[in-house]
């Protein structure tokens, strides 16, 4: 009874997802203008922009690269929230998955990516937060921050405004940063959460716990019936008939509404062992 | 190992790590950091030797030799001189100092505030 009851509130919840996004943005955007840069915070917000309450935990760790330093707290802080809900922040909580979730209510066209570009992300985490900064420092032109789009969007043209309003002209920011961004934004137009899906380092960090994280998306195989209903609720195209706890799986939580998926933690007893995270798809295959 | 405990001890384990890393980084984890300190220093200055000295003119009467002007006679003055300090930063100072470019990695290994302490640092992140 209590699980169908959390059933029916996770299922509510994920209609409500758009409202729970913007919530978010109040903390993030920094109403109190506390500007704690000091502590990292969890989602992809760049750090110069002028609303910012939290530092960049890719720009923290691009740039700790850069200082041949091990950021302890940048890291903890992911390991932490990566081990609790895996990606969810990401579906829930990141402005910058707002912003092309909001782009996704453009009646344009969608087409889906293939899922081995969700590679990618390892590669831009890899090379251009770790490797090029460390080699080169934060001055080389492949240094993430210099591409980075939410940077373009929430820092550099606010604060290109901001020094052209106070009578020191218009310097236009780095031109590949404003490229990237023109691409990201056409792209939003035309399939959902490009970014996310293709490029974000972040998303890759949390990504990598979805399969080892304390709140898990499990199947009921007593109650699924192999219909792939869920794949076809799953507007992200992560087919969570297959794995539901993919890498690429925001936890958006609308495959729940299916019934046969529910949200678990590690700790479920054994009267729930039926339970599992590999969907029918991969059981009718083996 | 029974299966429920292969379930809770990964993430259970990442739980912990991360924790431990998140409070050593924000609490005990200090980086030494090079600072552009201005500090008063007792400095030696040499007065610029005087215009007429004695002999400057050569011999009296303007006969004889030009004798070279007295040493100069060294002066101690207190003066505000830039002077070079390893600070032990916390790492949420180092955190704070990269979102603005604040902070930078020099060709000899040494990590080295861009602004002296005390004064206002950059305000934004140079890229």
């Amino acid at each position: 009874m209590a699980a169908s009851r959390l059933d029916r509130s996770v299922r509510w919840l994920a209609g409500r997802r758009a409202w729970v996004q913007g919530l978010f943005l109040v903390v993030w955007l920094d109403p109190l203008m506390l500007r704690l840069h000091n502590v990292c915070g969890p989602v992809f917000h760049c750090y110069s922009c002028p609303l910012a309450a939290f530092a960049c935990p890719i720009g923290v760790l691009a740039n700790f690269s850069a200082l041949h330093l091990f950021p302890f707290a940048a890291v903890g802080t992911l390991v932490v929230i990566g081990a609790g809900i895996g990606n969810a922040l990401c579906g829930w909580a990141c402005p910058f998955g707002f912003l092309q979730d909001a782009a996704g209510w453009i009646p344009t066209p969608r087409f889906r990516l293939p899922a081995w570009t969700g590679y990618a992300r390892y590669l831009v985490l890899v090379s251009l937060v770790v490797v090029v900064p460390y080699l080169w420092s934060e001055s080389h032109s492949l240094f993430f921050c210099r591409l980075c789009p939410a940077g373009a969007l929430e820092g550099a043209l606010p604060n290109t405004v901001n020094v052209a309003r106070a009578g020191g002209g218009i310097v236009l920011p780095n031109a590949a940063k404003l490229i990237v961004l023109g691409v990201v934004l056409v792209a939003m137009l035309f399939t959902l959460r490009p970014w996310c899906k293709v490029l974000c380092p972040l998303g890759a960090v949390f990504g990598l716990f979805n399969q080892a994280s304390m709140v898990t998306l499990r199947f009921r195989s007593n109650t699924c019936q192999g219909c792939g209903q869920c794949d076809k609720m799953c507007r992200y195209g992560v087919l969570p008939n297959r794995n539901v706890n993919n890498s690429r799986c925001i936890r958006c939580l609308e495959c729940t509404k299916c019934g046969a998926l529910a949200v678990g933690t590690v700790f479920t007893g054994s009267a729930e062992a039926d339970e599992t995270t590999l969907g029918p798809a991969v059981k009718l295959r083996g | 190992m029974s299966r429920s405990l292969r379930r809770i001890l990964p993430p259970v384990t990442l739980l912990v790590a991360g924790a431990c890393a998140l409070i050593y980084g924000a609490s005990a984890r200090t980086v030494p950091v090079v600072a552009e300190v201005m500090v008063e220093k007792e400095v030696i200055v040499l007065d610029p030797p005087p215009r007429d000295w004695p002999g400057s003119r050569g011999g009296p009467g303007g006969r004889g030799p030009i004798l070279p002007p007295p040493p100069p006679r060294p002066r101690r003055v207190k003066q505000q001189v830039a002077e070079e300090q390893v600070q032990v930063t916390p790492e949420p100072k180092v955190t704070r100092d990269v979102t603005v470019g604040g902070i930078t990695r020099l060709q000899d290994g040494r990590i080295k505030l861009t602004y002296r302490p005390g004064e206002d640092g950059p305000a934004l992140c140079p890229t």
